[in-house]
């Protein structure tokens, strides 16, 4: 008797599943993204993609002063850097990235102390050849791209507040929550 | 093409599992001793994925390591990197500011979600329910919206810094989360009229793959695979790191030692998961996000352990410094190698059908095992 | 086509008029009903394998094929029946190259003579047979053969395995669905398909008790006669990587594949005009309901396909033998008695 009434329960079960199927079938809007046509809209100001090199607003010039810290940031020796001229001549003669090692994770950025370098939200940077992968700065620092993020541009970006229950603190730090000394962050 | 061993020993059939398989989770390799469809013994043959981690952090500082972390356990890598950053800092003694744990928490627990919802796909995939594995990632694309959110990555994020973190939840966060997780609670429900209570899914999960717990705790299994036996273990309740203690939340544990305890196990993680979320966004207090950290680390001679839950169980690295700016040893103990010791023992005298089943409940990542 | 009225008289005259031999117009018109069917067949095959694929797509809230043929994918299929066509077509070395080769036929042209009985239309049938439930059910059979020998001759253990779990499922099945059928001969009391679908003009026998239990059970064993989810095992992609067929591939695949989706199109087929009154219908022509049943029962096999997991072999058998196999028994007697009963 017992299988009889486990065989109506079980088919029972299977009724349910496939009323979760329809409903779900019935749902709108399907999760597909028909790219190339479509393309992620909101990318996170965050988001890590291609690198570029930055121009000082006011000069035009590069801010890069071939100081060499994005280099020995690099846990994969991505960036070659050589350097010319000296003091606040100095620059970069050649910039080089090789991609095909680079795990895009941001410490070369945040090693930056003059702002010079950015991820910008380009991801699209497939080739058909592995050459395609070393950029030397030229490819780094074109004109129509998007700009990116600096380090400090990100860390001005709005944040989040203090949660509801938190409890207040009794001393608070200068500053609150959203913009810790510049300084601190360097761990390389 | 899977190939085929064409040895024959009288009656048992060796048949070659692997390491191309649309099951094996990763390139994993099982020698199967069969006699008709019931497996006399089953031996795993691991290290087509390994990249030599170990040796590698011995050639990089310690922040250069770190988003090397994320790739051990690709799938769950915010614990991965907890690990390593929780053994940096106990061995440089670093204090970590209270809103960075906070956050710290918030993303460790959504990525142990997300992982979460991974095994439940390729589980549910496993056993021929392709539309929960299509429901699964469709699910886990909210959560990784929310880590693009924070760190700009989907999938190895580099979310953690040595001392803290390095941007602070953006604006709109919390309240993006509980949306989602509101979501999420709702598709769990919907996950359970389809899959948990099929009677064709019970059929093929009950009773199958089963390991006593002292079996469990004798081959080195943790975290759902212990769970699933009826050992409540967990490293966030038993060596608690972070803000752990101060939050509130069960451990989920089945008495019933097969591949359906382990599954329940981990459905329920993912509901204490969301509350500990919740908890810990009403909990963030206000404060810096790093700690005063050195331009270069050079901790003090000595050994320190950080250990984890990890959504595969218990995750530890070990690192021994001699002063240096990089590591004199690093050593990583994965959950997923113990797991995959207790798998001879689950699945002798289980029919060859359920070696998908079993294999599939220990949630297996190849990065894990083989590093 | 033939024993319809339409086009065969004409045809039979023209002929005889010109003096020539009676075999010859009978041979020719046979296989003209032949390139027919089989170009049917085809046809079927390719418009189900999409509708799967866009049904799927609805349920796990994705867009199925979207891209070849206009925005509905139309051409997809054809596409990935083109790619197939094109493909190296690689014969393992150590096999049985004649069992091999012969396999894919014993499977595709079963499926092919089976729809010889199937009535689309009061006049659309390629040959009124008064044994056209027996005659299918003996056609159905061969198949088995076929899957039996394309796991032997791969020299693949996983092939092997498939194979022999093909065959014990289909077997386990076959007997329940020729009892669901039995039900539905008697109370019809004739083996002739036309006279079913006709002595279902006062009801279609879904309707009846007996034999809507019947009816489940028939679909049940449809889905196991064509490997569908939950007892498709004997290809279990996550399991034994394609069981049977692993090692085909170019057009003998696409003979497999093809077969799979016809003879699943023709078991609903069958259902339809077994239980659910065939071609009947008031307003639209006989055709469309037909297809719109049929339609209909292949929509429930999709959606059944991709919610529930797979059983194992050992419960599928169980199952089949101990719980289809007394059901269909007990059906049966009820059946006779309530047959005879109204009779």
């Amino acid at each position: 008797m017992t299988e009889i009434i486990g065989i109506f329960t079980g088919l029972w079960s299977i009724i349910k599943g496939l009323a979760v199927t329809l409903y779900n079938a019935l749902r709108r809007p399907r999760i597909t993204v028909m790219y190339p046509r479509e393309r992620p809209e909101h990318l996170s100001p965050r988001t890590r993609g291609l690198f570029i090199l930055r121009r000082d607003p006011e000069t035009g010039k590069l801010r890069c002063t071939a100081c060499g810290l994005c280099e020995k940031a690099c846990p994969s020796r991505v960036i070659t850097i050589e350097p010319e001229g000296s003091g606040k001549e100095r620059h970069p003669k050649r910039y080089t990235m090789d991609l095909g090692h680079c795990l895009f994770c941001h410490l070369c950025v945040e090693a930056c102390p003059f702002e010079a370098l950015a991820m910008t939200p380009e991801f699209e940077i497939a080739g058909y050849d592995r050459s395609t992968n070393i950029l030397e700065f030229e490819r780094l620092i074109e004109a129509e791209r998007p700009a990116g993020y600096t380090q400090k541009e990100l860390l001005a970006l709005p944040t989040e507040e203090a949660g509801e229950k938190a409890p207040q603190p009794v001393a608070a730090p200068a500053g609150g929550a959203a913009e810790p000394p510049a300084e601190d962050k360097r761990d390389d | 093409m899977p190939e085929t061993a064409v040895r024959e020993l009288g009656e048992q059939v060796v048949l070659n599992f692997g390491p191309q398989h649309p099951a094996a989770h990763g390139v994993l390799r099982l020698i199967v001793t069969l006699h008709g469809e019931i497996i006399d013994d089953l031996k795993p043959d691991i290290g087509y994925l390994h990249r030599g981690f170990e040796k590698f952090g011995e050639a990089r500082t310690y922040a250069q390591f770190l988003p090397y972390a994320d790739r051990l356990d690709y799938v769950s890598s915010i614990t991965c990197g907890h690990a390593f950053v929780e053994a940096v800092e106990r061995l440089a003694q670093i204090e970590v500011p209270e809103r960075a744990q906070f956050i710290r928490v918030i993303l460790a627990e959504l990525q142990r979600i997300a992982s979460h919802f991974i095994f439940l796909a390729t589980f549910a995939n496993d056993l021929a329910a392709t539309t929960v594995f299509l429901y699964g990632f469709r699910e886990r694309e909210l959560l990784v919206d929310l880590f693009e959110d924070y760190c700009g990555q989907r999938l190895t994020y580099h979310a953690f810094r040595i001392g803290g973190v390095p941007y602070d939840l953006p604006a709109g966060f919390a309240r993006k989360t509980r949306e989602v997780l509101k979501t999420l609670r709702v598709r769990l429900d919907e996950n359970d009229r389809l899959l948990t209570g099929n009677r064709i899914f019970r059929a093929r999960t009950e009773g199958v793959g089963v390991i006593s717990a002292r079996d469990a705790i004798a081959w080195g299994c943790s975290g759902p695979t212990l769970r699933g036996s009826g050992v409540d273990m967990d490293v966030r309740r038993a060596a608690p790191y972070s803000v752990y203690d101060r939050l509130d939340f069960d451990v989920a544990v089945e008495r019933s030692c097969d591949v359906l305890g382990r599954y329940l196990v981990r459905v329920e993680e993912m509901r204490q998961s969301m509350r500990i979320v919740e908890q810990a966004l009403d909990l963030l207090p206000a404060g810096p996000l790093m700690a005063k950290m050195p331009r270069a680390l050079r901790p003090a001679p000595g050994e320190a352990r950080g250990r984890v839950e990890s959504s595969r169980g218990d995750m530890s690295v070990y690192l021994i410094s001699e002063g240096g700016e990089m590591p004199c040893r690093l050593r990583i103990h994965a959950p997923s190698f113990g797991n995959l010791q207790a798998l001879p023992i689950m699945s002798r005298g289980q029919k060859i059908g359920d070696l998908v089943a079993i294999i599939g409940s220990i949630d297996l990542v190849l990065g894990d095992v083989d590093r | 086509m033939a024993a319809s009225l339409s086009l065969y008289k004409p045809a039979h005259e023209w002929w005889g008029h010109r003096g020539w031999s009676e075999l010859v117009f009978q041979g020719l018109w046979a296989l003209l009903l032949a390139v027919i069917i089989v170009i049917f067949m085809i046809g079927v095959a390719v418009v189900v394998i999409w509708y799967e694929r866009k049904i799927a797509g609805d349920i796990q809230s994705r867009i199925g094929p979207a891209r070849v043929g206009g925005r509905f994918g139309v051409l997809q299929t054809l596409a990935d029946g083109l790619k197939l066509f094109f493909k190296e077509d690689i014969i393992p070395n150590a096999c049985e190259r004649w069992l091999f080769v012969i396999a894919p036929f014993f499977i595709f042209v079963p499926a092919v003579m089976a729809w010889v009985a199937i009535p689309f239309s009061p006049t659309w049938i390629a040959y009124d047979l008064d044994i056209g439930v027996f005659y299918i059910v003996a056609i159905s059979s061969l198949p088995q053969l076929g899957l039996i020998m394309a796991g032997w001759s791969s020299n693949n253990k996983y092939a092997l395995l498939g194979g022999m779990r093909a065959v014990a499922q289909l077997i386990s099945y076959e007997i329940p669905l020729v009892l669901a059928v039995l039900v539905v001969v008697m109370y019809a009391n004739s083996l002739s398909m036309v006279t079913i679908v006709e002595k279902q003009a006062s009801g279609w026998f879904i309707l009846h008790p007996t034999l809507f239990i019947a009816f489940v059970i028939f679909f049940i064993c449809a889905l196991a006669e064509t490997n569908k989810v939950p007892f498709d095992l004997p290809e279990a992609e996550s399991e034994l990587v394609s069981g049977y067929h692993v090692e085909y591939s170019g057009m003998r695949f696409a003979f497999f594949f093809l077969s799979e989706y016809a003879s699943l199109f023709f078991l609903c087929a069958m259902a339809t005009t077994l239980f659910l009154g065939g071609w009947r219908g008031p307003l639209l022509p006989p055709v469309v309901w037909f297809l719109g049943k049929t339609g209909v029962l292949v929509t429930l096999v999709i959606w059944i396909r991709w919610t529930v997991p797979r059983l194992r072999i050992d419960q599928i058998t169980r199952f089949g033998w101990k719980f289809l196999l007394p059901l269909a028994l007990l059906d049966l007697i009820v059946a006779a008695f309530l047959a005879v009963g109204m009779s």
